[in-house]
């Protein structure tokens, strides 16, 4: 085990320390491009692993979670220019990201209890939850499609600014929320697990689902826990990034492909591997396409996902072997 | 074992009975609706429908759905009546290719509309070349379109004009002799991208970088920093408005002050609304397209747009409503099948269309008048010096 952890070490080390060489030999520019686009991938993944951590299986309609997301922010958005009238205040954003994770932690929730309650009572299998999840994800979406339209939304009306300039890199007031938000979140889910009663309780039921029921841990209140607290990360990342670019009802998928491989290299089940997995697939990709066209932008995510799979298939601080994952 | 037997063998029998009926019912359910089609004609549309790129196909869903509404109240062609049936290519030409099977082999049509994007268009024209079926594309631009068959056609002029064009204005009328271009990895984007590089080239012009984009991303902030970096006075960015609103918000967050340009695909009404005050001042090429022109023809169009969708047809959708209208016009001179509406679309000179006179040269490439347009208080205008 301690073999194993300092090995964890030293990998997360080496990786970094390149991944640091790479931002002094390019514009600083491209390491917070990295940054910014991690802390994203980031809250996706930690999301993901909240959820997969409990019930023990992809949950795919996690994507569109996150683009409930982004459309709860556009609707709290023109709800509040309907009533309050008045251009875009702080008090505004601080509701919009109030209701936004919120919702999006209800619609988790929800979608717990209508699909996979039902199932979890049948006794299905890993590879029908897996299907449902999908089901899941595409009823949603086309649920999105039918409201909204398929046509691209922007919450973004205002006129466009220029950034401000730091040590060289330019940098947006939007990407700064973006950011602090979510290393706000990361702190706060992280005092969650490790202080309050519930979280402790989550961890027993990741570690082991038998020996928690039977020191009385009800695993049905810890899986809706997760997927309150998984969703609404999803949720938030989804507002964050509405917030900065466009939003549209198939905006969830790539993402969420994204926030698995970040899962996958940091360790399948652990938070803060969700989070070094996240911010590492942020920073690759960017200081991959500095170098070679930005075509290949995915391809550099799945080309690290496959060498990760197939050299060290528990990511960086996982602890699980590949036979355990599938 | 008798008995297995001749249960075996009743088996059979229902099977074969079973397998009779259904082929009857088939034949019948054939026959009928063989018999129904003289009450109309038919032609087929593949667009976009559903997925990332489902915006482009409801745009031309309206301009298509306002043409044969039109062309049924005024008499019909040969005064039939025209049926419009829609098939999902969801932006893939895969998806293409199946939509074209279906409508050839379910439906029969003479003639199909489509596909939106270039790739598609392609992808299709093939089968549309074998089967003697016209394709119409609306709004497809690669220049391999041009070579793609006899059965090809299109209202949107091919790309090679508009990088031409591009190229010439940059480095004769602006005198801006390095450009840089950051293009979308689909047909419609390098299929440009080669048109102009090669052409700006010529005029002695100098290419700082090339980079590109998959469609559908959002995050253009790296390939903006590697323009930045070769400090250009031209930004060329082809692809489609989504990302182009996108890439111009960023590059004018990274405090990139070149001069943009960009391609038809660019006026859309939408692109405005999305990318704001950074839209000011981009440079394109465009169709001969004028929603707020004041020829009749066009006022008509409009008008009729706008009470039917309380929208303003946008270039997507002037396009594809000329794709049906000059297919009806071909249908009702020449006459419903593949081979003569074909015939029909190569004699056709001069046609009225709201998107400019059409007429087609021998490669069913229309001929149209290209011109150059900017953006000014949020509006697209002509460009003047």
């Amino acid at each position: 085990m301690s073999h194993k952890f300092e090995n964890s070490i030293f990998l997360i080390l080496l990786i970094y320390n390149v991944l640091w060489v790479f931002s002094c030999i390019s514009p600083f520019q491209i390491t917070i491009n990295g940054i910014i686009a991690g802390s994203i991938y980031a809250l996706i993944a930690i999301g993901f692993t909240v959820i997969y951590r409990t019930v023990g299986f992809f949950h795919f309609a996690h994507g569109i979670v996150y683009t409930a997301g982004a459309y709860l922010a556009y609707a709290v958005i023109s709800g509040w220019l309907l009533v309050v009238g008045s251009q875009f205040l702080v008090g505004m954003w601080v509701v919009v990201i109030m209701v936004g994770i919120a919702g999006a932690g209800v619609l988790g929730v929800l979608i717990d209890r209508a699909v996979y309650y039902p199932l979890r009572k049948q006794k299905a299998s890993n590879l029908i939850f897996l299907l449902a999840s999908f089901g899941v994800f595409i009823f949603l979406q086309n649920l999105i499609q039918m409201i909204y339209g398929a046509q691209i939304l922007t919450i973004r009306t205002g006129p466009v600014k220029e950034g401000h300039h730091f040590l060289g890199a330019v940098i947006t007031d939007i990407q700064i929320t973006i950011l602090v938000v979510s290393i706000i979140l990361m702190i706060l889910l992280w005092l969650f697990i490790q202080k309050t009663k519930l979280g402790k309780a989550m961890r027993a039921v990741a570690d082991d689902p038998v020996a928690a029921n039977v020191v009385g841990i009800n695993p049905e209140r810890i899986i809706l826990t997760s997927f309150a607290i998984g969703s609404a990360l999803a949720g938030a990342a989804g507002i964050l990034i509405s917030f900065e670019t466009n939003i549209e009802p198939t905006m969830g998928f790539s993402p969420l492909l994204k926030g698995i491989i970040a899962c996958i290299i940091g360790g399948i089940g652990s938070i803060p591997g969700a989070v070094l997995g996240g911010f590492f697939l942020g920073l690759a990709e960017n200081f991959g396409i500095w170098k070679i066209s930005a075509g290949w932008k995915d391809c550099i995510a799945f080309v690290i996902l496959i060498i990760f799979l197939l050299l060290r298939p528990s990511g960086f601080l996982g602890t699980k072997t590949e036979k355990e994952l599938l | 074992m008798s008995n297995l037997w001749s249960n075996g063998m009743k088996r059979n029998l229902w099977f074969g009975i079973g397998v009779v009926v259904v082929v009857a019912l088939a034949i019948v359910l054939f026959v009928t609706q063989a018999k129904k089609e003289p009450g109309e004609i038919k032609i087929g549309v593949i667009a976009p429908l559903t997925g990332d790129a489902s915006s482009a196909g409801e745009m031309a869903k309206r301009g298509i759905n306002l043409a044969v509404e039109e062309i049924n109240n005024e008499g019909e062609i040969r005064g039939i009546k025209l049926v419009v049936i829609y098939e999902d290519s969801k932006g893939a030409p895969k998806d293409g290719v199946s939509a074209m099977q279906k409508l050839i082999s379910q439906y029969r049509v003479p003639a199909v509309i489509g596909g939106i994007f270039s790739s598609v268009t392609l992808a299709i024209a093939p089968i549309s070349e074998k089967t003697k079926t016209v394709l119409l594309s609306p709004a497809s631009s690669n220049p391999q379109i041009s070579d793609a068959g006899d059965y090809i056609f299109r209202v949107w002029p091919s790309d090679d004009f508009e990088g031409e064009i591009m190229a010439n204005f940059i480095i004769k009328k602006l005198g801006l002799n390095k450009v840089a271009i950051l293009h979308s990895t689909d047909d419609y984007g390098v299929g440009i991208m080669k048109v102009f590089t090669k052409k700006f080239g010529e005029f002695g012009g100098n290419i700082s970088i090339v980079e590109n984009y998959h469609e559908g991303a959002n995050d253009f902030r790296t390939q903006l920093t590697k323009i930045k970096e070769t400090q250009p006075p031209a930004i060329y960015i082809i692809g489609h408005y989504k990302e182009i609103a996108q890439i111009l918000k960023q590059a004018k967050e990274l405090g990139i002050n070149s001069q943009f340009f960009s391609v038809s695909a660019f006026e859309v009404p939408e692109l405005l609304e999305l990318a704001g005050d950074a839209a000011e001042g981009v440079i394109y090429v465009t169709p001969m397209y004028d929603p707020t022109s004041e020829e009749k023809i066009i006022r008509t169009f409009v008008d009729k747009f706008q009470k039917k969708y309380r929208k303003k047809p946008g270039i997507v959708e002037a396009h594809a409503y000329d794709a049906v209208k000059v297919l009806a016009y071909a249908m009702e001179k020449g006459g419903i099948s593949g081979i003569e509406i074909k015939n029909a679309l190569y004699q056709i000179k001069d046609y009225p269309g709201v998107t400019g006179k059409i007429t087609f040269d021998y490669k069913g490439d229309v001929i149209k008048p290209l011109r150059i347009k900017t953006v000014k208080n949020k509006k697209f205008i002509e460009y003047k010096e």
